[in-house]
């Protein structure tokens, strides 16, 4: 059992040291933070350990909502995201959504490469990086290796901003004239840097032109579906 | 950091911090890009104010890390399940620690949201709700300002039980992989972490955490542990 307790009582020990270096360096720290919280951001990014958002991003505790899943899937029938979502946008009223993508993701790579008759959960988790694949198929075929998987990696990170524009808390939040942006970011491992793919986006139009911008030959599709739901809404 | 330029600002702080690393340490995004090899799985709530890696004093690539409202872990929802089969059967992490935090605001409304609400958040808590009904005869006899904080603690620890008994790690101890489960809860007001239970690496010591937090209940998670032990028995 020492092993299980080293592993804990290291992060404890880390956590004590943290703890009180912020302390001395502001004595009202803690104890402001636990009045309540009023972040800016919502980020939805990937679990990967190596993309820490409040590094990536130089925030403080109490300034990004994080909801972090393996490939930052956004999925409308997905309770764990959309309750993310839904909080943050409608009750915490954070300003800006930023999807989150990285090179290299091991979930976009698994669309690429894992069997569709996988087993485990992880397999029917990724299908929807496949679909996105599928979408773009002609485009990743002229590709290859690393390009190729860098091309999934931003092409599914603003699929992913194209499913929060068009999941019922920001429709609402639109519809009632409420001020939130969305965005689609790609964070390079090799660098360090975060680069911006799409947005600030306050429309649904804006989200389909995102997508379009992203390959030409799939702006047909992409105002196809754009144009299903606009005129689907407008009937209701 | 308002307006629609919001994102600028992160962006200039990314610049620096990219640079800041990179100068301090040439080799550190490239080492970083060729893999990962965590040794934890981080799941905690989707505070603003929970910063796993500043809590943890850990590094990018030190924590795999989950978040969700409430800090949940459902074998029903297939987002936080491919979290933990990813970390824990491809990944190999050592140690999966189930984080909730005092304060939580998903706890807070287990104990006051009308169940008839609408929205999402409103499903997603029902199964706080039901960790709630399960400590109803504490709760019942406590302070007000008592069942808060309680509450916290017994969903941390009820999710870590829900860990113990997912798929990933039920499969990780029958091949002998070594992983273990804890129960922590952060402390906003301090910014210290506690430790609820663990480290844990078998289903009886995950009974036995549960009941050693609300001793009043230990037949019902007795019954629980009995339930699922001897139907695994007949399989």
């Amino acid at each position: 059992m020492s092993a299980g307790n080293d592993g804990i009582n290291k992060v404890i020990d880390n956590n004590s040291a943290w703890a009180e270096k912020v302390k001395s360096e502001n004595p009202e720290f803690f104890t402001e933070l636990a009045k309540g919280q009023t972040p800016e951001f919502l980020w939805i990014g990937c679990a990967d350990s190596r993309v820490v958002p409040n590094f990536a991003t130089g925030t403080k505790p109490g300034d990004v909502f994080c909801h972090r899943n393996v490939g930052n899937l956004v999925h409308h029938t997905d309770p764990n995201c959309m309750s993310a979502l839904e909080y943050s946008v409608l009750h915490l009223k954070v300003k800006h959504v930023i999807v989150c993508g990285h090179s290299s993701c091991g979930a976009v790579n698994a669309a690429l490469t894992l069997p569709q008759k996988s087993s485990g959960i992880v397999n029917a988790w990724i299908n929807n990086i496949r679909e996105v694949r599928n979408t773009f198929a002609a485009e990743l075929k002229k590709l290859e290796g690393p390009a190729k998987l860098q091309f999934l990696v931003e092409a599914n990170a603003i699929r992913q901003a194209f499913n929060v524009c068009t999941a019922p808390a920001i429709q609402s939040a639109w519809a009632s004239g409420q001020e939130v942006y969305v965005h689609a970011l790609i964070f390079d491992l090799a660098t360090g840097k975060l680069k911006r793919l799409a947005g600030p986006i306050s429309s649904l139009k804006q989200a389909a032109e995102a997508e379009a911008s992203q390959t030409s030959s799939m702006v047909a599709k992409i105002s196809k579906d754009l144009g299903d739901v606009l005129s689907f809404e407008a009937t209701m | 950091m308002s307006g629609v330029n919001g994102v600028e600002k992160l962006l200039q702080n990314n610049s620096e911090w990219a640079e800041k690393v990179s100068a301090h340490n040439p080799g550190f995004f490239p080492e970083l890009a060729k893999g990962q090899t965590p040794e934890y799985l981080w799941i905690g709530c989707a505070d603003s104010r929970v910063v796993t890696n500043f809590v943890t004093g850990t590094k990018p690539g030190d924590v795999f890390c989950h978040r969700n409202v409430g800090n949940l872990v459902l074998h029903t929802d297939m987002n936080c399940m491919s979290a933990l089969e990813y970390s824990v059967l491809h990944l190999k992490v050592k140690h999966v620690i189930v984080c909730g935090h005092y304060g939580c605001g998903a706890v807070n409304a287990s104990l006051t949201l009308p169940q008839k609400s609408s929205g999402v958040v409103n499903c997603w808590i029902a199964h706080i709700r039901d960790v709630r009904n399960a400590h109803a005869e504490q709760l019942k006899n406590m302070a007000p300002e008592e069942k808060l904080p309680f509450m916290c603690e017994a969903n941390a620890i009820r999710q870590a039980f829900n860990v113990c008994t997912a798929p990933a790690i039920q499969a990780a101890w029958a091949g002998g992989q070594e992983v273990y489960v804890h129960a922590l809860v952060f402390d906003l007001a301090t910014g210290k972490l506690k430790r609820l239970a663990g480290p844990i690496s078998s289903l009886q010591q995950a009974a036995d955490a549960e009941a050693g937090h609300a001793k009043h209940t230990a037949g019902q998670i007795s019954k629980d542990l009995a339930d699922v032990l001897s139907f695994e028995s007949t399989m």
